[in-house]
């Protein structure tokens, strides 16, 4: 997980969490107070359609007030009761007249009997005897009663209430009201979500009446219910009931969750980019340092790390240069440490091996000066005898100087074809006894080496792979030059051979200078080798099996991608 | 219908002729539509049991609702009631003559020709949808005469309007006029009666309609329910003579569906009979039980049902609904052809007991004085104008 993920995840935890128990707190506010003002709103609702209903009864009761006034001094109505015939029609036509102009749905004019004198909502009803139901409704007083009357094409309710007269000595009855419908009830719930329902004695209850609609009860008002549809009127409790439909609430409650959790949403990744943003910025100081700390090679041109930030970072950055710096420095005094004691060894090694060829030199020119000294004329003989001697110290401290010319080659590194190197490599060295195979990778990519260094690791390698098969394989065993791709994308050139091979003491000192077990060896070979490899960034890897053999490696890094210079 | 067929082929083609010319598109259809009816009465009426030539009526006298004026004035206007009179029929009876008459008392007799055969005292010279109609006497002199017909409730203002005369059956407009000196308040012959049509009704019922409690009944039904306009309906009605010269088995009706009494929704006294029955059958010890059974073995489940005409037609061919009131001629001139055209109506009338008159109805004449002569008939047939005597009866 990288710095940046880490800090990402960091900041997320700390935005999502305290918004979402935001989100939370709020919601849960948000539904308390929407519910609590709703409830409000249906109880201030329920009282109003109390006074509602007080109203439509106390305007029932004064309607009927004043038509039993207009009766009382009605003429026509004193002579329709005092026998008149001629009035009759009068009498009969009276309720049905009055009834709508008095602004109700049920009007009836009883006697003292309880007969039916005139009916507006039922005119043709007259001369019933219906004496229960002006009594039952007085008994409700102002509030008056619900009262399922008689019309000709079938019942119907009316809110009602009851009055009376006398006239001529005699008292009558004045049920009246108004109708109760489904649009008397919706004027009193005023739309929206509030309803007003009755239940009747002989209907469904407030519970099935919630679970039919799916409404909440607000409240129930009793009212009195006259049943006069049968031959006598019956009184019942019957209610009505005010629910209010959770529906709109409910609605009012997902648009407002809604919103706030797209609010919330939109929050949150606004915080997860910022926090990105916050990580891409805080870490990206980091992760060039440590891609220009990567790029730091002692060896190398010098790399500035210091940054002008005067944070953390530019102190880091600072104090890593410093520290690159100190390195740097301890690098250059170690190697010029290491030069010099390389230089110290080499120089004690040359002085050693020119004594060696200067002695046996020193000796001859010694011998050569006593005899021409003692005896002259043997002087060209005893020359002759030890001229070989001579001949063979210069030839021996003329190796010697070239092998150390070797020791330090200047690169002149480009792109090298490696199995071009490898096929010359291979001709150079044919007819010199042993058998070379080659076994080439087809597309290789060039190496950035120098081709005379590669030569040279490639000739000393092949050389000793040559010189390792001497009186092992007298039957022609043959050195295998191949070249490879490695999965990295290094190009890997390897040198095997079947020859004795080497132990792993002898393996482990391989690399040493002037270290050797052929005879006549100067040991400086794999040294050599080693060293030009590393100059040319290669690797170098070798196993070895005694009696089995050696194959030795050499990696070039790829130069894909790399423009030639 | 044997020998009658040429006379009513006779008289509906002069009508239909003389028809065209003068209505107007939209009215020809319904008027139309009615003289073919009447055409169709006539013809079949002649093969009735009254289609023998009666001995000649002292013309005009009992016909003779409104006398003619002394000065006949020049035109004359005429409102007609919705309810009390169709007016296709009116100015069919203005506009088409026909051979033989039915005087007031239901006696047949024949007119002395004195405009051509078919053609009509009056001719309608226009006839705008909705308007007055206006008509003009054929021979060119008398008086012109202007129709309109107008909603029951329109009565009064029409008085008020100036119309001369106004053909109502509106119980205000009648009371109002009788309180005008200078108005005529005349009850017009009875036109039609209401019967009462219940599918289940049975035949026992017809003896104990007849009781004395069952004429009250009617009596009280039509004073109290109905008004001026009506009177108890005589049970000895013509369709016991239409079942006696066709008979014919009641239809099975389909089983009633509830315990409605169906009415025609625009006829004012079927509504206050149909709800004077509902009344009565609910009662606790209904009047109704010794004439109408039915009703009271359904006491407090009646209702009315008030249908419009092609709902009530549908209904009542079916029989579904619990009773009907109806509305049949209370004198027609051929009981057989009524009695075709009831049991037309519904199969399962048939037979003494399909009906069960209860009021006879009539409307009002009420005109000014001296204003316009006016003949009814026992049909309903109304005749206006001096024009009218000019025809004088014949044996």
């Amino acid at each position: 997980v990288t710095f940046r993920t880490r800090l990402l995840a960091a900041f997320a935890v700390a935005t999502a969490v305290p918004l979402g128990l935001l989100a939370v707190g709020v919601s849960r506010q948000l539904t308390t107070r929407l519910t609590a003002q709703h409830g409000l709103r249906v109880r201030g609702l329920v009282a109003v359609v109390g006074q509602d209903l007080a109203r439509e009864s106390a305007g029932v009761g004064g309607r009927l007030r004043t038509l039993a006034r207009s009766l009382g001094d009605d003429n026509e109505f004193r002579l329709a009761i005092g026998g008149s015939g001629d009035a009759r029609p009068y009498l009969l036509d009276w309720a049905e007249h009055a009834m709508p102009l008095a602004g109700l749905s049920m009007l009836q004019l009883q006697d003292s009997t309880g007969r039916i004198l005139s009916s507006g909502h039922f005119r043709n009803e007259f001369d019933r005897l219906e004496p229960d139901l002006p009594r039952l409704v007085a008994t409700t007083g102002d509030a008056g009663a619900l009262v399922r009357a008689r019309a000709p094409d079938g019942p119907f309710l009316a809110l009602a209430r009851v009055d009376s007269l006398r006239v001529a000595g005699r008292r009558f009855t004045l049920v009246g009201g108004v109708a109760v419908d489904s649009a008397f009830l919706a004027r009193f719930a005023r739309g929206g979500d509030v309803a007003v329902r009755l239940l009747l004695p002989d209907s469904a209850g407030a519970d099935t009446l919630r679970r039919l609609t799916g409404d909440a009860v607000a409240a129930e008002l009793p009212v009195s219910y006259v049943d006069a549809r049968g031959d006598s009127a019956r009184i019942a409790p019957a209610r009505i009931v005010i629910t209010h439909s959770l529906a709109e609430l409910d609605a009012l409650r997902r648009d407002v969750q809604r919103w706030f959790v797209a609010a919330i949403v939109i929050a949150v990744a606004g915080a997860l980019a910022l926090a990105a943003w916050l990580s891409a910025r805080l870490s990206q100081p980091l992760a060039e340092l440590a891609g220009v700390t990567g790029r730091i090679d002692l060896d190398g041109p010098d790399i500035e790390l210091a940054t002008g930030r005067d944070d953390e970072i530019g102190i880091l950055a600072r104090r890593l240069g410093a520290m690159t710096r100190r390195l740097r420095t301890s690098a250059t005094r170690l190697r010029d440490a290491e030069r010099r004691a390389t230089v110290g060894d080499l120089a004690r090694q040359v002085n050693h091996d020119i004594k060696n060829g200067l002695v046996p030199i020193r000796n001859v020119l010694r011998h050569l000066g006593q005899v021409q000294e003692q005896e002259p004329a043997a002087l060209p003989g005893v020359f002759a005898e030890r001229r070989s001697t001579l001949d063979s110290s210069v030839a021996y401290l003329d190796t010697l100087a070239r092998s150390y010319a070797r020791l330090t080659p200047r690169l002149e590194p480009r792109l090298v074809d490696v199995n071009a190197t490898v096929r010359e490599l291979a001709a150079s060295v044919a007819g010199e006894g042993a058998t070379i195979q080659t076994r080439l990778a087809d597309g290789l990519p060039p190496v950035h080496a120098d081709p005379v260094v590669l030569r040279r690791i490639l000739e000393n390698l092949l050389r000793n792979a040559i010189e390792s098969l001497d009186g092992t394989r007298p039957d022609g065993a043959a050195v295998l030059l191949g070249t490879a791709r490695a999965a990295d994308g290094s190009v890997a050139i390897s040198i095997a051979d079947r020859g004795r091979g080497m132990t792993p003491e002898e393996l482990a000192h391989a690399f040493d200078d002037f270290y050797t077990t052929k005879p006549g060896g100067t040991g400086l070979g794999l040294s050599v080798v080693r060293r030009l490899t590393s100059d040319s960034n290669g690797q170098l890897h070798i196993e070895s099996q005694p009696g089995r053999g050696t194959t030795v490696t050499v990696r070039f890094p790829s130069t894909e991608g790399r423009m030639p210079r | 219908m044997g020998p009658t067929v040429g006379r009513a082929r006779f008289s509906r083609s002069i009508a239909m002729t003389s028809f065209r010319h003068m209505v107007a598109p939209g009215d020809r259809l319904r008027i139309g539509t009615t003289l073919m009816l009447v055409a169709g009465t006539a013809a079949c009426g002649s093969a009735g049991p009254r289609i023998a030539p009666t001995p000649r009526a002292s013309a005009p006298s009992p016909c003779l609702v409104l006398p003619p004026p002394a000065s006949p004035p020049e035109s004359v206007l005429v409102a007609v009631s919705l309810t009390s009179v169709p007016l296709a029929r009116l100015l069919e009876a203005q506009t088409a003559e026909t051979p033989i008459r039915v005087d007031c008392q239901g006696r047949q007799y024949s007119m002395t020709p004195a405009l051509p055969a078919g053609v009509g005292a009056y001719r309608i010279i226009a006839a705008p949808a909705g308007g007055l109609i206006r008509l003009t006497p054929t021979s060119g002199q008398g008086t012109r005469i202007g129709i309109r017909s107008i909603p029951r409730s329109a009565s009064r203002d029409a008085i008020d309007g100036g119309d001369d005369l106004v053909i109502t059956d509106d119980p205000a407009a009648i009371d109002y006029a009788s309180r005008r000196q200078e108005l005529a308040s005349i009850p017009l012959p009875w036109q039609r009666t209401y019967v009462l049509a219940s599918p289940r009704r049975a035949a026992t019922s017809v003896a104990d309609a007849r009781s004395d409690s069952g004429s009250l009944l009617r009596e009280r039904l039509a004073a109290d329910a109905v008004g001026a306009t009506a009177r108890g309906a005589d049970l000895a009605g013509w369709w016991l003579d239409g079942v006696s010269c066709a008979p014919r088995t009641p239809a099975p009706p389909a089983p009633p569906r509830g315990s409605r009494i169906a009415f025609d929704s625009g006829d004012p006294t079927a509504r206050a009979v149909a709800e004077r029955l509902v009344a009565l059958a609910n009662r606790p010890e209904s009047p109704l039980a010794p004439i109408a059974p039915e009703l009271v073995a359904a006491r407090g489940r009646v209702t009315t049902a008030a249908l419009g005409q092609a709902e009530l037609s549908a209904a009542l061919a079916q029989g579904t609904e619990l009773a009907y009131v109806l509305s049949v001629p209370r004198d027609p001139v051929s009981p057989c052809s009524a009695y075709a055209d009831l049991i037309g109506r519904a199969g399962w009338l048939a037979g003494p007991a399909g009906v069960l008159p209860l009021v006879d109805f009539r409307p009002y004449a009420i005109a000014r004085r001296d204003r316009i002569a006016l003949f009814a008939d026992a049909e309903g047939t109304y005749r206006l104008g001096n024009a009218v005597a000019s025809g004088a009866p014949r044996p």
